[in-house]
């Protein structure tokens, strides 16, 4: 597995030691199987990184819980504890990167559209 | 022939710490006999920091948040105990290993923890209502004075507002709350513009009243919101059982045994009682004599050592547990606001429905801020990417409030408990449980979520999702052993001691005929103090 695309998938940036050495520990625990569809959509991804919302958000609606998605949900769960992600994964907490409704209903709406060529991607897939 | 102890009890949790304690307390010599398990790697590692800075600062902060092993990332919530934060996973660490349950309808949480269950324990503390009382099979004025004595010794912070009759009603020495957050403040405020129509609907929001001290008490520290409240008991201003084990520990009367796994009694012809045990460091049985066992292991374990003490009768018994669910709820108001810093994970607000206003039906949601969970734990549930659902939690995080929601439950449909041989197992049985509720039982439950969502959108939080985690997920269980005036095979006599023995009672919620939907706690208390109570007089 060769996560890097998906830490920049989710934090834009390309991750540090630290955190691929948690992911590394992270998926010794946590197996992964990949099905042959999951393989395909994996190498997909890693030739069309800019596929992977699509990917991600299609199968979110048609198989939450397949093994691509908890790839990347074990990237997310590092983020998320490793301090110098607080801006990102915090926003909340963040006075300075405070949210308008402006940019929730822009995110949701390309939520909806990353959902429905996702969900015909992957079926194609 | 080994030795003889006056009193033995079984269990630290918060039964068997109260029954110890009111022992220990009129000068008798007592043995607690304890599984024990214990935190050895989290505690220590948490640094004296508040939750946001923690997250902004600590390098190692996984190592805790998620866990050495990882254990906080739950793919498919499988499990009991999947939603624990990796330093209280210890709760539940060898439970399926020593207490095997087999059901396709009942899912209950079970501990061999020092201090057990409470160290999970939300805190919430309500004195039931005479008629709650009494369908409990519970002496009212008994337990008022109990109640008392429990809150004296534990602790408790609440109120007095609309919800007083239902949580600490009569109780004196309450402390005042701990601060309330915006989030919550703005429910508060909704529902004073609204009160004609609460008050119309039999409904009632107040502060909870938590075991949370907000004063210095003994050695405890009052209360500072740092919002790391299912992570760390660093300051014990949050009551644990174990808290009480501790000073017991001190005392000459009192010793403890950990380690220790009660299967089952024998009675003497004498009237002493025999204990036979699993000890998991020798892995081997090991047995003990008492004059008095006080059985305090919770509901499913008093009800496996006793059906194992009585294995010719081949027993079903009833069992009772409140239905439960959770609603994740938007406070419209909140969207994109920023959270405080230090706030608290406890429950701060409770909503009570009095259904006839008779105070014999009552149904309870305890209303939670969500901060320190962690934004992961949400995101999993959105049906939109990992990326987007960062964007939209981060807006609509604190805004979330999370209604737990609170039954009451009777006997009736299918709920039993059996213990069946298993060969296989360490105890070598199993318990069998069964808990199927009946069509009007069901009709009842949806129709009163429809009113807790109607009162909810009322306040400015409207529910987005009903999550019904399955019967057991509520940790409340009792009726197994139900009080009975009159003699009769497998019940408890109103003083707690059970029919067809001399020196056997039981401390835990095992003869609770009836589960009001209130934090069953400090009732649990309460009674466990009055049977330790009876258990001294009856020499």
């Amino acid at each position: 597995m060769q996560p890097e695309i998906y830490f920049r998938y989710l934090s834009r940036k390309n991750p540090d030691a630290r955190s691929l050495e948690l992911y590394s520990a992270a998926i010794a625990h946590h197996q992964l199987e990949f099905s042959k569809k999951e393989n395909r959509l994996h190498k997909l991804s890693q030739r069309f990184p800019f596929l992977i919302p699509f990917i991600d958000a299609g199968l979110a609606l048609t198989q939450p819980l397949s093994p691509y998605r908890k790839n990347i949900y074990i990237i997310l769960c590092i983020l998320e504890t490793q301090p110098q992600y607080f801006p990102l994964l915090s926003s909340s907490m963040n006075e300075k990167s405070k949210q308008t409704f402006l940019s929730f209903f822009f995110h949701g709406i390309r939520a909806a559209f990353t959902g429905v060529f996702g969900v015909i991607l992957v079926k194609l897939a | 022939m080994s030795e003889v102890h006056p009193y033995i009890v079984v269990g630290s949790g918060c039964t068997g710490a109260m029954a110890a304690q009111t022992l220990v307390e009129a000068g008798v010599n007592v043995l607690m006999l304890d599984a024990g398990n214990t935190d050895d790697t989290y505690e220590k590692l948490i640094p004296e920091k508040d939750f946001t800075s923690i997250r902004q600062t600590e390098e190692a902060q996984s190592d805790y948040l998620l866990g050495k092993k990882f254990e906080s990332i739950s793919w498919a919530n499988i499990g009991s105990g999947s939603q624990l934060t990796p330093p209280r996973k210890y709760m539940v660490k060898e439970v399926e290993k020593f207490l095997e349950i087999a059901s396709q309808t009942f899912f209950p949480v079970e501990s061999l923890a020092y201090g057990g269950l409470g160290n999970g324990w939300g805190l919430g503390s309500c004195v039931f209502t005479d008629k709650e009382l009494e369908a409990a099979g519970l002496d009212a004025s008994k337990m008022k004075a109990a109640y008392q004595t429990v809150a004296n010794r534990i602790g408790i912070s609440g109120a007095q507002d609309d919800i007083t009759a239902y949580t600490t009603a009569h109780l004196s020495n309450i402390m005042p709350p701990a601060p309330v957050d915006s989030n919550q403040e703005q429910l508060r405020t909704n529902y004073n513009r609204k009160k004609q129509w609460f008050a119309q609907n039999n409904f009632f929001l107040g502060r909870t009243a938590l075991a949370l001290i907000t004063k210095d008490k003994d050695h405890r520290k009052a209360y500072q919101p740092k919002d790391l409240d299912f992570y760390s008991d660093k300051d014990q201003s949050a009551y644990r059982p174990w808290i009480t084990v501790n000073e017991l520990k001190k005392k000459s009367n009192f010793s403890y045994k950990g380690g220790i796994i009660v299967k089952q009694f024998k009675q003497l012809e004498n009237g002493d009682v025999e204990i036979i045990t699993w000890n998991k460091a020798k892995n081997e049985e090991e047995i003990f004599r008492t004059q008095k066992l006080v059985l305090a292991p919770g509901v499913l374990g008093t009800a496996r050592i006793v059906l194992r003490s009585f294995p010719e009768e081949n027993q079903t018994l009833p069992l009772l547990c409140n239905p439960y669910a959770y609603f994740p709820c938007i406070n419209v108001s909140q969207l994109g606001k920023t959270f405080e810093r230090n706030t608290s994970g406890f429950a701060q607000l409770s909503l009570f429905h009095d259904n006839n206003m008779q105070g014999d039906d009552i149904a309870m949601a305890s209303l939670y801020s969500y901060k320190s969970l962690m934004l992961f734990r949400i995101i999993k549930e959105a049906p939109v990417n990992f990326r987007d659902g960062i964007s939209l939690m981060n807006f609509l995080m604190p805004a979330f409030v999370i209604m737990g929601l609170f039954h009451p439950e009777k006997s009736g449909g299918r709920k039993s408990l059996s213990l069946r041989k298993d060969t296989t197992k360490i105890s070598g049985d199993s318990l069998q449980a069964e808990y199927l509720l009946s069509g009007l039982e069901k009709q009842k439950i949806t129709d009163r979520n429809s009113l807790f969502k109607k009162a909810m959108s009322k306040l400015g939080a409207y529910p987005v999702k009903m999550i019904d985690p399955g019967m057991g997920s509520s940790i409340h269980y009792s009726g197994v052993l139900p009080f009975e005036k009159q003699e009769k095979p497998f019940s408890l006599s109103p003083d707690g001691k059970l029919h067809g023995t001399k020196n056997i009672f039981v401390a835990d919620g095992s003869g609770f005929r009836f589960l009001p939907a209130k934090g069953l706690t400090l009732s649990l208390m309460a009674n466990a103090h009055n049977v330790a109570q009876n258990a001294l007089k009856q020499n």
